[in-house]
Order: structure tokens, then C-alpha cells, then sequence
């Protein structure tokens, strides 16, 4: 009897079940349906009915000498401390495959730059100032396929010595040496900054809340600008060991000249302030979107992105910089584009000391061209809870996670919508390309736009420093620094 | 029963289906539906009641009624279900084709055993892998696989065991397809080339390609170029596709006639084709000995007066055979390296290095 019900009932209904949890996974459509018929087909025919006790059940392979001999250790299994959580492994099992894709684009970029692009065109202009820059399209092969890529390339005057003809040449070589220290071991840690607040007088009273509203008086608001990065893991050199860096030391950026030396490479974090998502429906003098958002993206680096050269060429003394591969968010937001979400990208930020002691620097970014912009989801199941737990505190997700797991595996066959890239889609198909062609509605547009937009935070970016490295007398003596850069609290 | 049924009314279909063409289609999903029973269903196939511990050698000479294409998919099916019922015995399985119970079983029944083995170890492992797992979990798993594989299979055989990781990846978890690549990558290059062979096997039985229309079989050549991320992978990927619809169609050449005439641009465009040709006749002369349906493939010409057709099937087809038969086969028996054939790879380079090492072990 009980084999009966076992071939009736329970195969069929876990070969079902066994099929939907296909839906929980985020695959292409037609290897989604193969997946599901197959599995559907095993379980029926399966000798045994396998995948009752659910398709991820666990068989007891944890037999005792079964991995003695394993002899290739895993990236976890490598961890120091084995202290990291699910968000850290998260991270860390996507640094090899970034910096794989880091360094097929630096490799290319070496090789194209200055005039091997496909497709090479102007991006801004700064008036009376010295920098120019330009933009790209092409196409790079990485090891996984075929990668659109988009970028820019920027070079802008820096500083030079301030000196009599005479001592020129000593006061380029003393640049060199304070610029090598600068970049190689600060640059990282001051590069976020504050923008001047309103002085708030400290002694004035608290005023209760109903009146709050109706006060002139200002409030104390902090406006930062450029990058803010802090250090989070890296690999040893000598023993591929993996680790974290303490609690309290995420400010204090190792010295680069270390990485290649001591750490194989390390992970940081880069926070992106006064950046805003802003899309104009109906044209410039139209209302605008402007999102703010909190932008941030782990990045890693490694030897290949480390400059370091004295007297490369007669005509120059000094070459020093760094660069990073960006790590993809394991989670996806609102933006399906941006920083966190490209999918494989680089920046290189070197600067160049001349024989004269002019200091340049040229600023490079390759990322893949963006497949959509944005990400509203057109789940209703995830759309009434998060409704429901606006109005619960979030706690009708809690209660009902197992209600909310059941109906997420209905089958939906799209999962998100983008409404920018759906709006240029729609307004070209309506107009015959005229939308693109004459009103540069079109994807193109947006991505020079976006190129733009990373043009000038870079350029904004350094303009701050600048301040930064013009205030300290000599960068070579760590003892007269201030606390706030040898701890990397410029903001 | 229910296969059964099917098979049947394919064949009902396939004498009204006007057009060669059409005919040809139907001929082939019957084939295919006939081989997927067998393995799949070998339990009810061999009237074998389920009796965990039962020995291999019992199992196997139960195919001695069945003619030698039914006996090379039952005897897979064998593989599949007798490493199964270690699992259910509450042991992880441990020398299943590499025990003394294995010494008297022919040789012949080797590569498909390793086969069905290799299948079931691989998805017991892989049902082990939760929804969210970190892609280090997927690089652990990969790693007991392929330790279960040593532990299980005889060194000639070992490419027979892995590559079954691709069929049951890209058809049971094909959300899994890209880590596996690139976990695998990390682990053993050449673990990379087996997993897309079994890949490109998985994209012929998948169900999208497996029922007579919207162009099926046909657009499986496009997929298999499509879903692999590099070059190793399409190359092996379409090795696989074709080993899979060489063997399955073994007894209608015309099916293999059809594929070459439909995509003659891209089965030409590399040697993966003629890869896939000669390492699947390789195996089913290993799996079969003198066969009929061997002799007839081998010497099968188009009925077409197509010319291109005619001299692409003597080169792509014909030639590949004679080359399997008489220049690999010999060698590869000889140095007891059947499972490298489960990869794309120069066949006559590897031929060239075992009889290199042979001559250098002599002198």
C-alpha cells in the first residue's frame, strides 16, 4: 500500500515540486523550461524517489576521508580567522573574476589607447583650463565572451613648482618625491572632502518639534564631495592566506607600494558622494529626476594597477598611480547601472612629473556598455508586501515569509521592467528613430551622458585634492602630518 | 508505459509526415525517446526489482536479451541505477566500477557503466548545492565530484564519469552552468573541457530540442555555440552535441545526413564535428564490437545530388570513421585511454603522444 501512494501520490507531487524550484532561480527562459521537464522526467522515472526529501537535500557525503585528499583549497577555506560572514564571502568569491576581467580591460586598454578605438569622440570641454579628455565604444574579449565597452580617457594639468628658474631642476626633483609619497600612500585616504557648512551657533536651544518646521535658523548639514575609501580584505602574497583588516584600520589605506609586495591584492570600498540619477523626460528646460543616491562599489587592487616608476623617459621624472577592477554588488537595486553594478570595469588614476616639475595627471575608465538603467520590479507579490510593510514596520515579511516564498514561485515571465531604456525603446519605435536622430533620445546619448557625469567627479575629485596636497609643506615627513591624513579622516 | 506510447505514435506520425525531411525528424525523436527510456527506465526495461545490493555483474547480464543498441542504453541506465542504490544504501559509493565483483563483466560494457555512474554521482553532489550558496560551496562540491569519480571509476574510464557533470548540470540545474565554468576553471583546465562535452550531450536530450518541432533538433547547433562563454567551450559543447546525436541515431545515418546538410557552414567552420563523428564511433566500437549499424554508418552515402553535401559527408563523416576505426581506436584500446575521447581534443596528436610514449618506454 505504501508503495502504491509512494508511486501515485508522492512522485508525482515531488516531481512537481521538484520542477517549480526552477522559478526560484534567475535563469534564461528556454534553459528554465529544460531544466523543469528534465527535472519533472527524473523524479517520474527516477528507480528511487530521489528529490523527495527535496531536491537540495543533503545525501551523506560527508564521509570521513572523503576530502582528505582533496588538494585544491577553496578561497573560504583560505580565510584567516574564519571570521567572515555571508556578506564577506559574498564579496570575496567575486574578487578573482573581477580582477580576471580588471586585467583583460587594463591589457586592452594598453594596447588601444591613443587611437586603436572603434568608435573615439569628444566628451567635455573645460574652459581656459588645462585638461582635456575624450570618450569611447568598442568592444573587448574577455575570457567569458564578448564585452561592449564604453569609456574615458581625461589628462589635466595638476601643479608645478612655484620657483626661481635657477633651482627649477631641485624643485622638480623635490616634487617627484613628494608626489611618489602623496599618491602612493595618501592619495587614498584624503581623497574625500568637505564643501565649507554654514556655521550653526552651537548654544542655540532646542526648540520642540511643532515648531521646528517654522525656524530660519540653519541647521547643521554636511555636503562631502569626491571619493571616501576604506580597506576591507586582502590576500597575502606569500601564503594566499585571505583576511580581513581590523576593526578601526579601514580609513588608514595600506601603502600601495605594498600591494605586490606584501598583499597580493586588497579590497576596498569607495563611497561616491554628490552623486544623483537625473533623467529628463521632456527635454533640458523640462522638469527633472534627480535621485541622490548613496553610491558605493567594492574595488580591488593589484601589482598591475600600481604605478611606480622614477625617470621613465628624459622628459619625465616620475610616474606614479593606481587603479582598481570594480567587484559587481551581489545585490541589485533600483539602479541596474552605475557604480556596484557594472559588471566588469576599471579606473586608473596616474600622475606624471615632468622634467620641469610640472605634475599631470590622466585618468582612464572602461566598463561595459549598460543593458538597462533601471530595475522596477513587476513582482505583485513583492509589491503588496512591500506595501503591507510599510504600513507593519516590516513585519508582515516576517510573519509571512512562508506565504510570501509560495506565491514568489508562481511562474512570472518578466521579472523587472526598465522605464528608461522602455521609454527611448518606445518613443524611437513611435517616431522612426527621429527621437534618436533629432532629439538624441536614444540609448547612445545616455551613455555620454553617464561618461560625462563620471568626467566630472573625477575632475571634481581632484580639483579638491589639490587643496589637500598644497597644505601639507612636506609629505615626506609623516611626523608633522596631521592626524586627519595619516588616519584618513579627511571628511 | 507511457514512453512506450509515445514512441509508438511517433512512429504512426513519422508514415503520414509527408517529405523526407519530416520523416527524418520524427525518426530521430523516436530514436531519442527510445534511448532516454532505456536509460532512464532501465528498472522496468530489464524487469529488475529494486533490491539494493544486487551485483553488478547479475545486473548486466540481464542485457544479454537485447539486441546491441538497446544493450550499449540499458547498460548506461545499469550504470546510473546500480550507483544509485549505493546512495539508498546509506553509503557514499566507493569503487563501484574498480571492485572485484567488476573483474568478470566485459570489456565492452565499460564506457556506458562509467557513464551512468558518473550521472548519478553527479547529482547526488550536486543536489547538495542550496539556492544561495556561495560560489565556494560550488567549488567544494566540484572537488568532492571529481574525488568521487577517482574513487569510483577505472583510470581509463574517468573521462566517461566526468563528463556526465555537464549533461546533469545543463539539463537538471542549468542556473549552475556558469559558476561550474568558472569554478572549474580554477580547479583543472581539462575538467573544463569535459563539462561542456557533457553540456553540449545535455543541450541534444534537452527538452526544448527533444519534441519534433519548432525546429528541433536542428537549433541545438545554434545553442550549442551560443551558451558556452569561450571558445574551449563551444568547440567541446558541439563535440558533444554530435557524439550525443551520432550514437542516439546510430541505425539512420540520414539523421546525421540531415544535420550536416542543415548547418553544413557552421559544422565546418572548426573540427568539432568530425571530432564529435570519430569519437563517438570510437565508443560505440568499444561498447559494441563488430556492429551492423557500425558498418552500415561507415559506409552510408547521401542519396542527394547535392555534390558540396556529397564530398562534406565523405570528408566530415566517412573519413572520420575510417580514421576512428583503424587509427585511433587501436592505440587509444591499447594504452587503455577511452575517456579522453569524452573531450574535445586533436585525436590524432594524442594518438601521436601515447604511441611516442610507447616508443620511448621500448627503447
Amino acid at each position: 500500500m505504501t508503495g502504491f501512494i509512494d508511486e501515485v501520490v508522492k512522485r508525482p507531487l515531488c516531481a512537481v515540486f521538484s520542477a517549480m524550484e526552477m522559478f526560484n532561480e534567475s535563469i534564461r527562459g528556454g534553459q528554465g523550461i529544460d531544466g523543469m521537464f528534465s527535472r519533472f522526467a527524473h523524479v517520474m522515472a527516477s528507480p528511487t524517489i530521489c528529490g523527495c526529501n527535496g531536491p537540495m537535500s543533503s545525501p551523506s557525503v560527508s564521509q570521513p576521508g572523503l576530502m582528505e585528499a582533496k588538494s585544491i583549497e577553496s578561497p573560504a577555506s583560505r580565510a584567516i580567522g574564519g571570521e567572515f560572514t555571508n556578506e564577506d564571502e559574498l564579496i570575496l568569491e567575486r574578487v578573482e573574476a573581477a580582477l580576471a576581467d580588471g586585467r583583460v580591460l587594463k591589457r586592452w586598454w594598453d594596447q588601444t589607447y591613443p587611437d586603436r578605438f572603434a568608435e573615439k569622440f569628444e566628451l567635455q570641454r573645460v574652459f581656459n583650463r588645462p585638461a582635456n579628455s575624450f570618450g569611447f565604444f568598442d568592444q573587448v574579449r574577455l575570457n567569458r565572451g564578448p564585452l561592449p565597452v564604453m569609456g574615458n580617457f581625461q589628462d589635466m594639468f595638476y601643479d608645478q613648482p612655484r620657483t626661481p628658474t635657477n633651482v627649477r631642476q631641485e624643485a622638480a626633483a623635490w616634487m617627484r618625491d613628494q608626489l611618489r609619497e602623496f599618491v602612493l600612500r595618501y592619495f587614498m585616504r584624503v581623497s574625500a572632502f568637505r564643501q565649507p557648512e554654514v556655521y550653526v551657533e552651537s548654544q542655540r536651544p532646542d526648540l520642540p518639534g511643532y515648531l521646528e518646521r517654522l525656524s530660519w535658523c540653519s541647521e547643521p548639514s554636511i555636503l562631502r564631495q569626491g571619493f571616501g575609501f576604506t580597506q576591507h580584505y586582502y590576500k597575502l602574497r606569500d601564503t594566499g592566506q585571505i583576511g580581513k583588516f581590523p576593526a578601526g584600520s579601514e580609513s588608514v589605506i595600506v601603502d600601495l607600494r605594498e600591494i605586490g609586495e606584501k598583499y597580493e591584492w586588497i579590497v576596498v570600498k569607495v563611497r561616491i558622494f554628490d552623486f544623483a540619477f537625473r533623467f529628463k523626460l521632456l527635454g533640458t528646460n523640462g522638469p527633472e529626476l534627480s535621485i541622490p543616491l548613496a553610491e558605493q562599489s567594492y574595488l580591488v587592487l593589484s601589482r598591475e594597477f600600481i604605478l611606480n616608476e622614477d625617470d621613465p623617459t628624459p622628459h619625465s621624472l616620475g610616474r606614479y598611480g593606481f587603479g582598481y577592477a570594480f567587484i559587481q554588488d551581489p545585490q541589485q537595486g533600483l539602479i541596474g547601472y552605475g557604480p556596484g553594478q557594472f559588471s566588469a570595469a576599471i579606473e586608473l588614476i596616474n600622475f606624471e612629473v615632468s622634467h620641469n616639475g610640472e605634475i599631470r595627471v590622466a585618468m582612464v575608465f572602461v566598463v561595459n556598455r549598460p543593458e538597462r538603467i533601471a530595475n522596477i520590479s513587476l513582482n505583485p507579490v513583492d509589491w503588496s508586501f512591500r506595501l503591507a510593510d510599510l504600513f507593519s514596520f516590516g513585519l508582515t515579511s516576517r510573519i509571512f515569509a512562508p506565504v510570501k516564498d509560495t506565491l514568489e514561485m508562481i511562474p512570472n515571465s518578466v521579472d523587472s521592467f526598465d522605464p528608461v531604456y522602455g521609454f527611448v525603446s518606445l518613443v524611437n519605435t513611435l517616431s522612426a528613430n527621429q527621437a534618436a536622430q533629432q532629439l538624441c533620445i536614444s540609448r547612445e546619448q545616455l551613455e555620454k551622458d553617464f561618461l560625462a557625469q563620471h568626467f566630472t567627479q573625477h575632475y571634481v575629485t581632484l580639483v579638491g585634492s589639490l587643496l589637500t596636497w598644497r597644505q601639507i609643506p612636506d609629505w615626506l615627513n609623516s611626523a608633522a602630518l596631521p592626524e586627519w591624513v595619516v588616519l584618513g579622516r579627511s571628511s | 508505459m507511457a514512453f512506450d506510447l509515445m514512441q509508438l505514435s511517433a512512429g504512426t506520425i513519422e508514415l503520414l509526415v509527408p517529405g523526407q525531411e519530416g520523416r527524418v525528424i520524427w525518426q530521430e525523436f523516436r530514436n531519442k525517446l527510445e534511448a532516454f527510456n532505456l536509460f532512464e527506465n532501465v528498472d522496468s526495461a530489464l524487469d529488475l526489482t529494486w533490491k539494493p545490493g544486487l551485483p553488478l555483474r547479475q545486473l548486466v547480464k540481464k542485457t544479454e536479451a537485447l539486441d546491441t543498441y538497446r544493450t550499449v542504453w540499458a547498460t548506461e541506465g545499469l550504470g546510473h541505477y546500480h550507483t544509485e542504490m549505493c546512495w539508498e544504501h546509506g553509503r557514499v559509493p566507493h569503487s563501484v566500477i574498480t571492485n572485484d565483483d567488476v573483474r568478470g563483466l566485459p570489456a565492452a560494457t565499460m564506457t556506458a557503466l562509467h557513464a551512468g555512474m558518473g550521472l548519478s554521482l553527479a547529482n547526488r553532489l550536486l543536489k547538495t548545492i542550496e539556492i544561495r550558496s556561495p560560489e565556494a560551496r560550488i567549488y567544494d562540491v566540484l572537488v568532492q565530484f571529481i574525488e568521487l569519480c577517482r574513487n569510483n571509476a577505472q583510470p581509463g574510464y574517468l573521462g566517461a564519469t566526468y563528463e556526465a557533470l555537464g549533461l546533469v548540470i545543463r539539463n537538471l540545474y542549468p542556473q549552475l552552468v556558469q559558476v561550474v565554468d568558472r569554478q572549474l576553471q580554477r580547479i583543472d583546465e581539462n575538467q573544463v573541457g569535459y563539462f561542456w562535452h557533457g553540456v553540449g550531450r545535455g543541450i541534444y536530450f534537452a527538452p526544448t530540442n527533444f519534441l519534433p518541432f519548432n525546429n528541433a533538433p536542428w537549433r541545438a547547433v545554434e545553442m550549442s555555440q551560443r551558451e558556452p562563454p569561450h571558445e574551449i567551450g563551444r568547440l567541446n559543447a558541439l563535440a558533444g552535441l554530435v557524439w550525443a546525436l551520432v550514437l542516439v541515431n546510430i541505425r539512420h545515418p540520414q539523421v546525421l545526413e540531415m544535420l550536416l546538410k542543415r548547418h553544413r557552414n557552421e559544422l565546418t567552420k572548426s573540427d568539432a564535428f568530425s571530432n564529435g563523428v570519430s569519437s563517438s564511433i570510437l565508443i560505440w566500437r568499444d561498447s559494441t564490437a563488430d556492429d551492423s549499424y557500425l558498418s552500415a554508418l561507415c559506409q552510408h552515402q547521401p542519396e542527394s545530388s547535392d555534390m558540396t553535401l556529397v564530398e562534406l559527408w565523405n570528408q566530415q563523416v566517412l573519413q572520420a570513421c575510417r580514421d576512428a576505426l583503424h587509427r585511433f581506436y587501436p592505440v587509444l584500446k591499447e594504452h587503455d585511454c577511452l575517456g579522453e575521447v569524452f573531450r574535445y581534443q586533436s585525436l590524432p596528436a594524442l594518438v601521436a603522444r601515447l604511441q611516442k610514449e610507447r616508443t620511448r618506454r621500448v627503447t
